[in-house]
Order: C-alpha cells, then sequence, then structure tokens
C-alpha cells in the first residue's frame, strides 16, 4: 500500500508539469476561440472605429498574443499553432495595419521551417499573405522604418 | 590674451564645421552577422541558373565586409565577406574561417545584420550599403552591378509614381449616370445668361469677385480649417500646392495595407510634392523629426502655443506630418494628414481614416504603460 502511493506520488510529481502546460494550451485555444475574430469589423479606407469596434479588436489581439506566447514556451502544441494561424489570416484581412504579423512574428522566430510548412495547409492567397505580414514584421524588427 | 581668444575661436569654429560634416556621414559597415543559412558564391551573379555556389554560409556565421555591389536588375546588394566565426555546421559544404564568399542582401527579406567599427548595430542599412558600394563601384565596376549608386532623386521619385486613372473631365462632374453632359449643368453657380448687356454685368461682378479674392491671397480661407483659420502661416502650408502634391503622391502611391514601410512612402510622397529636395537618410519612422528639419520644415510640438491646440491628431492641421513614437525601440510611425479636423484621413504607405493612435498596435502599448504620443507635426514655413 505504502510503495503504490509512493509510485502515485512520484507519478504525479513528475506529471504535473505536462498537465499544466496541456491545460495551458486548451485554455489558449479556448481563449482564442471565444475572442470570435470572424466577427470583427473589417476596417476599410472609409471605416471610423468606435469604441465598441476597438474594444472587440483588443481582445481578439490579447488572445491571440496569449496563444503565441504559450505557444512558443511549449512543445507539442500543433493544434494551438493551427488556430493561431487561422485566427492570424481573419485579422490581417480584417485590420490594414497588419499588426497580427508583429503579433505572431515570436513563433516564426522560434522556427521558420516549421511555421513556413504549416502554412502549406492553407489557401495560396492566405499562406502568402501571412508569410508577407510576418517577414515583414521580421524586417522591421530587424532593420526598421516603421 | 587677444591671440588665445582667435585661436579659441578658431577651435569652436572649426570643431562646428566638422561635427556638422561628420552628421551627414552614412555609418562605416564594418561587420555582418547572419540570421539565416545563405549561399557563398565565387561571384556576384545572384541568378537561380549562377552555377558559381561555392559553400553554405550557416545561421549565426560573422564576417568582415570586404566588397559591396549595389544589383542592377534588383536593385539589392551584393556583398564580399571574409568569414571570422562560423555558425554550427550543416553538412560538409560549410564555409570555414578565412574564406572569402559573395552573399546576397535583400531589403524586403534580409538575414544579415550589419556593425560599424565600434560594433554598433547599423541604422540604415540601405544608405551605408550605398555609400559602399559607390566608393566600391568607383574602383572597378563589375557586370550586372550599378557603378555608381545613388539613393532615390526627386526626377526618379516622381517618374516611378503610378499613373492617374484616367477619368473623363466632363463625366467625372456627373454624378448620377442616368443625366446626360447637357443636364450636368441644370444646377450650375454660373448664371446661363443670353442676352450680352446681362452678361457684361455678370463678368465684371466676376472680375470683381475674383480681385477680391486675389487681394486676400496672402492668407488662403478653407471653412474647414476651424482654429487654423486665422493662422496665416499654417494655412499658407495647408492650402499650398506642395501640399496638395504631396498628398496626391501618397494616395496615388499607396498600398491596400500596411508593409511596414511607412517613412519610406512618406519620404517618396514629400519629395514628390516637391516639399524637400533631398532623400531623408533615417532608417526609422522616429527619425522624421530631426530630417525633416534638416530640409527646412518645422516641428509645431516644438511651440507651446501650437502644442496646446494640438491635443489629437483630429487638431493637426492639413498636409502636416505627424511622427508617432514611446521612447522604446520602436521605429514608431509616420503619416501625412491629408485634410481639416477630423474630416481627414492619414496616409503613409497604406491609407486609414484613423490616425496610428488608434490602432491596435498603439492602444496595446498603451495598455502595457508605453504609450504612443505625437513627437513631431512636421510643416514647411
Amino acid at each position: 500500500m505504502k510503495k503504490n502511493m509512493m509510485t502515485l506520488i512520484l507519478c504525479s510529481f513528475f506529471a504535473s508539469p505536462a498537465m499544466a502546460a496541456f491545460y495551458d494550451v486548451r485554455e489558449a485555444i479556448e481563449k482564442l476561440q471565444a475572442a470570435k475574430v470572424e466577427s470583427l469589423i473589417t476596417v476599410t479606407e472609409e471605416t471610423k472605429l468606435s469604441e465598441d469596434d476597438m474594444k472587440a479588436q483588443d481582445k481578439a489581439f490579447a488572445a491571440l498574443e496569449a496563444a503565441v506566447a504559450t505557444a512558443a514556451k511549449e512543445s507539442g502544441t500543433e493544434e494551438l499553432q493551427d488556430e493561431i494561424i487561422k485566427a492570424a489570416v481573419v485579422l490581417l484581412k480584417k485590420d490594414p495595419t497588419q499588426y497580427a504579423g508583429e503579433v505572431i512574428l515570436p513563433l516564426y522566430e522560434k522556427n521558420k521551417k516549421s511555421f513556413l510548412s504549416n502554412l502549406k495547409k492553407l489557401p495560396a492567397s492566405d499562406s502568402k499573405l501571412i508569410e508577407g505580414a510576418v517577414k515583414d514584421a521580421a524586417r522591421q524588427k530587424k532593420i526598421g522604418d516603421g | 590674451m587677444n591671440t588665445i581668444n582667435r585661436v579659441l575661436r578658431i577651435f569652436v569654429a572649426l570643431t562646428l564645421v566638422g561635427s556638422s560634416a561628420l552628421a551627414d556621414i552614412p555609418q562605416e559597415l564594418q561587420d555582418v552577422v547572419f540570421s539565416g543559412d545563405l549561399n557563398g558564391r565565387s561571384s556576384v551573379d545572384f541568378r537561380t541558373n549562377a552555377r558559381n555556389i561555392k559553400s553554405l554560409v550557416p545561421k549565426d556565421s560573422e564576417a568582415t565586409i570586404l566588397e559591396t555591389r549595389q544589383l542592377k536588375r534588383t536593385g539589392s546588394y551584393g556583398l564580399k565577406v571574409r568569414l571570422t566565426k562560423v555558425g554550427e555546421a550543416k553538412g560538409t559544404n560549410s564555409v570555414k574561417v578565412g574564406d572569402e564568399v559573395w552573399v546576397y542582401f535583400s531589403q524586403k527579406d534580409p538575414w544579415l545584420e550589419f556593425k560599424d567599427k565600434e560594433g554598433s548595430e547599423v541604422q540604415d542599412p540601405e544608405e551605408a550599403l550605398t555609400s559602399r558600394a559607390r566608393r566600391d563601384g568607383e574602383g572597378l565596376p563589375v557586370e550586372g552591378t550599378v557603378t555608381n549608386p545613388t539613393l532615390p532623386t526627386k526626377e526618379l521619385v516622381k517618374a516611378t509614381q503610378k499613373p492617374l486613372p484616367s477619368v473623363d473631365p466632363n463625366l467625372a462632374k456627373n454624378t448620377d449616370p442616368k443625366k446626360t453632359e447637357g443636364d450636368i449643368c441644370i444646377n450650375c453657380s454660373v448664371s446661363q445668361t443670353t442676352d450680352s448687356a446681362e452678361r457684361n454685368i455678370q463678368n465684371i461682378k466676376d472680375v470683381g469677385t475674383e480681385i477680391k479674392r486675389s487681394s486676400d491671397a496672402s492668407i488662403p480661407q478653407n471653412a474647414a480649417a476651424g482654429k487654423w483659420a486665422d493662422d496665416p502661416m499654417i494655412m499658407r502650408y495647408s492650402e499650398g500646392k506642395e501640399v496638395k502634391n504631396s498628398i496626391s503622391y501618397g494616395m496615388r502611391n499607396k498600398r491596400p495595407r500596411s508593409t511596414k514601410y511607412c517613412y519610406r512612402f512618406v519620404k517618396r510622397a514629400l519629395m514628390g510634392g516637391d516639399m524637400i529636395d533631398r532623400y531623408p537618410p533615417g532608417g526609422h519612422a522616429r527619425d522624421a523629426v530631426r530630417d525633416l528639419k534638416a530640409q527646412g520644415m518645422i516641428n509645431l510640438m516644438d511651440n507651446p502655443k501650437y502644442r496646446d491646440m494640438i491635443k489629437s491628431p483630429a487638431d493637426v492641421p492639413k498636409g502636416a506630418v505627424i511622427v508617432y513614437h514611446n521612447n522604446t525601440k520602436e521605429s514608431g510611425d509616420v503619416q501625412i494628414k491629408t485634410d481639416w479636423g477630423s474630416n481627414g484621413g492619414f496616409v503613409s504607405d497604406f491609407y486609414s481614416g484613423n490616425s496610428f493612435l488608434s490602432s491596435p498596435k498603439a492602444r496595446r502599448y498603451a495598455a502595457q504603460g508605453k504609450p504612443y504620443r505625437m513627437i513631431g507635426v512636421m510643416i514647411k514655413p
């Protein structure tokens, strides 16, 4: 009985970081889905943003930023990365400032090859949009302009 | 005593002349750090079918720059480097320390970070590369490269702008497609008199109105100007042809969405509109205040009177160049206001009805306690 208890304690001790990471990833995915990026306003040249529009945008970008931080920290986050890329494509289409490119930059910098290969799952136009935005953000970070 | 005074004056004058001359000299390129794997080539030929790839230069390698050339076809650069440190080798084809190879540098997709002689990061690689390529090119011209590259001139900027959409000027007046050309003038303010005496009286009245208008020409009028309407300096700037042409250039050449090159587009718009004569050297939007001051523009935010009048981008006069920064390492942002008050949009590399301060990025930084603010509202007096 004592032996079993010890084994159980040891197992839970070693498994707890992995479990915590699993819950972090699940939470990030749920928050990203709850941000409902599809329902955000599409900003055109004539759009004057209202307070509500700005709040909805802020919520979506905060969820994306948190998800990127989790994906850059943890390993085995393929599902989360797919969700991030899906959300980023929508945000890039709806926001001409292309801020989503800067938000997902840490993910691109963590593993460029894996990031770019993940884009192959997307339609060509979406893949081009996200690759362009993230490379522009990387170039701006490195050599500037604005 | 007199001699000491004179020597001191000469010393101060020489120091001032020397420092102002040095201010315009671009940073000297010295070393380069590879942030990605690049091909090392034996010659300055970067075409896909060129069979000159000698080796692979792995990420994190470091090298000294020996020679720089601007490429004719793409405008990108070829750099001849000597390796001083080699990153983690990948395969047998990796370069060795001491090898000399040509590598490719593109502004669009840079995999190189530049350092000057003091080991500081080079602020504007394009300017530094152009300067170095000029010096190297004069020594020994190489086929496929530009011998004497320069930063864009005003003539080049004007020549490369997008053409205006072709619109029939008569049809442009007509907003109702059902109306014919003859119908358009039904509600025009110009009276359609048939009698010659009446027409003469009308013409005299028109001339009188025109003379009155031109006598007030020292202060251009615009009802939309609001609080700026009584300021002759602002009105002359905002209603001037340079502002009109700069906005027009910006609107013609903007992109549908941001390319993170706002300053480059604003530089070109200002040159295309004859607002400035030389391509500003700064590599970050925040440098615009310094660069534009050097070309005769003034910052309204330096004057307490104007600072009190400008609390938000909506208060900024038409045509002013707004520079934003938040005292971090970020490049900042720069936009040209396209109209008066809240009618005005903002153009840089793309056009928006909202200022940069309303952008998701500015709001995110504000929430983190690093708010962006307007550090420059530049006009040309």
